[in-house]
């Protein structure tokens, strides 16, 4: 823009500032316009509120959102000393131990499949990336009221009924075998993976092809051996940013949990698939307690933060080419 | 008159337009739909009354009824009814956080932190000489150091309704003990028709109702006692029905709404006395209601009484006028509790005086439930709160659903919920 401008002689008046910070503040100004509004929202409703939360998680805070009544580490002593939420952390580690690497190939063996396509690639592309733009709430209801309702006329029941059982399953409240997880989680799998297959197929499509005709010159004659040795390497920091998103939407998961599980007027459905969000949900919306509320929201941010690292460590996000042939 | 917008322009317009959206979006929740009644041209004071979104028509228009009333009999003081859809529970609680809370809301429950954070205030004075004409079991729940500090708007019993129908087709009689229960739920499973539908988890109320039903209440004061043979004995009987897969699961409403009972998905339902209207719409008279059964000798029937009570916030700038208004409203003013009651909906009239004075609950199915009310209506304990009971409920479904040993599990949770109970402030 206005940057390589030169230097507007200013002749005389008030300001005493260094001309190149004179032939800067068009620039300048521009710049604070355009994002103050956005920076001043950022540290009010989301800084200030993660600091005041820091703090309220340190106090005894039921019923209210001051300060003052001082409680030192009780609140996460009380979260960690109770087997709910303990065990609401363990359930959401497997899920995302299991959710993560299933979208994870799912998207990505959908990319390679779309962006092979002769034809068509636009149609399967949008029908693939369409769920995206549906809602957690709306696609919850439709697996939970259609697809696995209880009822015999239930999609999942009529199968089971061609298939030769008879008795109708009620999914979502069988925990024993845990059929509920298949709800929960073919549910998220169509809500998700068109999107990461979004990013690998920009990723795929980003590898220029001389690469590919180099290697088959070079004798990778199997498709295999040219997406292990050209696809898989070029698509790595694709890769490590769809792991990133995907392990921190795995460790929020709260939407199609609360919508599907919770089912009486009070409380929020049993211990079976309840995560940490729903627990704490309960436990600041639904008991006001705002400090144990706050406590538990900071140790899974923790928990994120750690499972974060973990995998930039060992995938290497943000080393650059040079660092990696050291 | 083709100019091209300059950049100024441009910069001028889009801030405008940040501005205007900003300060729009300032003007409160959209979604929630308020209304101020529409006399307050030159009240003094305005309060905010919050509503849950109640489902039967007329009820938005009969609150703002209401409130215009209240303001033509005391001019100077305006009321903006606030109807609150979807969660309403978590939006009260934030609301009281702030300044900006309403002065008058509506709750289920009055928490010992509740009223140590001022968020209801004692309403003795506004009960008033009435008080004695509100049944004692009622109110109990939201008595704290000898004050109560609600006023019951709406009192719903729940108890198990059945399609007379399906019943004289297969020869079963209304139980009278838990097993006669069971094994009705068992004789009216066939085909596409399961015997019972308690909530869609398969469970529902009932490992609270059952142990109910076998003479325990769960807490007693700041006691917990459902580590105890008769709970152990209860939740093993509710584990045989659970297993016998006759009770209905994953339906497409949930145990509140009567449609299970209506397209004949279940035979027997347990729901509130708010579907009788639209059950009495669909099913003439094949159907009728029955407490559930008490679970042996020594146990007891239940009729589960829940409802709806008004409070007034404590941080509210105008206490005197609120405790006027609910006073008006909700005590003194029974032909609005009759019209709020039974006008829309079906419930019971929280005045004792007023439900016996009510036509529509003298005919019928009505009748019976009430006096199930009367003679079964068993009142939730108010520290079962669902803190207290998470513990438990984290037991039942393992209890019932997993297999775990009853009286292990049940020790273990007893102790957390113990523990969480001594932590609730003594008032």
């Amino acid at each position: 823009m206005t940057t390589a401008a030169p230097a507007r002689p200013r002749a005389g008046g008030p300001h005493r500032a260094p001309a190149r910070w004179a032939s800067r503040w068009p620039a300048w100004r521009a710049f604070l316009l355009l994002t103050l509004p956005m920076v001043a929202g950022l540290l009010l409703f989301k800084y200030v509120a993660i600091g005041w939360g820091l703090l309220l998680s340190f106090n005894d805070a039921r019923g209210t959102i001051s300060l003052g009544s001082w409680n030192g580490l009780d609140n996460y002593r009380r979260l960690l000393g109770d087997p709910a939420f303990t065990r609401s952390l363990v359930t959401i580690l497997v899920f995302t131990l299991f959710i993560v690497p299933v979208t994870f190939a799912l998207a990505l063996g959908l990319a390679v499949l779309v962006n092979r396509l002769r034809g068509g690639r636009a149609i399967f592309r949008t029908t693939f990336f369409i769920p995206t733009a549906v809602s957690y709430v709306v696609g919850a209801l439709v697996w939970k009221m259609s697809l696995f309702s209880g009822t015999p006329s239930g999609v999942a029941n009529s199968l089971a009924y061609l298939l030769g059982y008879e008795d109708t399953i009620g999914w979502v409240a069988t925990v024993d075998p845990p059929l509920y997880w298949i709800v929960l989680v073919t549910v998220r799998l169509w809500l998700q993976t068109g999107l990461y297959m979004i990013l690998f197929l920009a990723g795929i499509q980003q590898i220029p092809a001389q690469l590919y005709e180099a290697a088959r010159v070079d004798g990778a004659h199997t498709e295999w051996q040219l997406f292990r040795h050209i696809t898989w390497p070029m698509l790595r920091n694709t890769s490590v940013a769809v792991t990133l998103l995907l392990i921190i939407n795995a460790f929020q998961a709260f939407d199609e949990f609360y919508n599907i599980l919770a089912s009486n007027l009070s409380g929020l459905g049993s211990a079976d698939g309840r995560t940490p969000l729903i627990y704490l949900f309960q436990t600041a919306l639904g008991e006001q307690n705002y400090g144990a509320g706050s406590a538990g929201a900071f140790i899974v941010t923790a928990l994120i933060v750690v499972f974060t690292l973990l995998q930039g460590r060992f995938a290497g996000f943000g080393r650059t080419g040079e660092e990696e042939g050291r | 008159m083709d100019r091209p917008l300059s950049r100024r322009g441009l910069l001028k317009g889009s801030v405008l337009f940040v501005a205007g959206a900003a300060v729009s979006a300032c003007g409160g929740d959209p979604l929630a739909k308020t209304k101020t009644s529409p006399a307050a041209g030159n009240a003094k004071i305005t309060l905010n009354h919050w509503y849950h979104e109640y489902g039967e028509e007329g009820t938005q228009q009969a609150a703002l009824r209401y409130a215009a009333d209240f303001t033509k009999a005391n001019p100077d003081i305006a009321v903006k009814v606030s109807w609150i859809p979807g969660d309403y529970g978590t939006k009260w609680t934030a609301a009281v956080l702030t300044s900006d809370g309403p002065d008058v809301y509506e709750v289920n429950d009055v928490s010992p932190d509740m009223v140590k954070a001022e968020q209801v205030t004692p309403l003795d004075d506004v009960l008033g000489a009435e008080k004695s004409d509100f049944d004692a079991k009622v109110l109990a729940p939201y008595t704290w150091g000898g004050k109560v500090y609600a006023v019951p708007m709406v009192v719903d019993p729940m108890l198990v309704f059945y399609r007379t129908s399906l019943f004289q087709k297969a020869g079963v009689a209304v139980p009278t003990t838990f097993a006669e229960f069971a094994a009705a739920a068992r004789t009216l499973t066939a085909g596409k028709q399961k015997g019972l539908f308690v909530g869609n988890d398969g469970i529902g109320d009932l490992g609270m109702l059952v142990p109910w039903s076998n003479g325990n209440l769960l807490v007693e004061d700041r006691e917990i006692v459902y580590d105890d043979p008769k709970v152990v004995e209860a939740l093993t009987a509710l584990k045989g029905l659970h297993d016998s897969k006759v009770t209905l699961q994953g339906y497409s409403t949930d145990w509140w709404d009567p449609g299970a009972l209506i397209t004949g998905a279940a035979a027997m339902q347990w729901v509130g006395m708010w579907a009788v209207p639209g059950m009495t719409a669909e099913l003439g008279d094949d159907f009728g209601a029955f407490p559930l059964p008490a679970f042996g000798p020594g146990g007891r029937q239940v009729v589960n009484m829940g409802g709806w009570v008004q409070v007034v916030n404590g941080k509210s700038a105008h206490l005197e006028a609120a405790k006027k208004y609910v006073r008006w409203l909700w005590v003194e003013n029974t032909a609005a509790q009759t019209d709020w009651n039974l006008g829309y909906g079906f419930h019971i009239p929280p005045r004792t005086s007023a439900a016996n004075a009510a036509d529509k609950l003298r005919t019928g199915q009505a009748q019976k439930v009430m006096e199930a009310a009367n003679t079964h209506g068993v009142k939730q304990p108010a520290l079962w709160t669902p803190e207290v009971r998470q513990p438990y409920d984290d037991a039942v479904t393992a209890i019932v659903k997993k297999d775990a040993d009853p009286a292990k599990t049940l020790a273990e949770a007893a102790k957390r919920s113990q523990d969480i109970l001594d932590k609730v402030p003594t008032l």
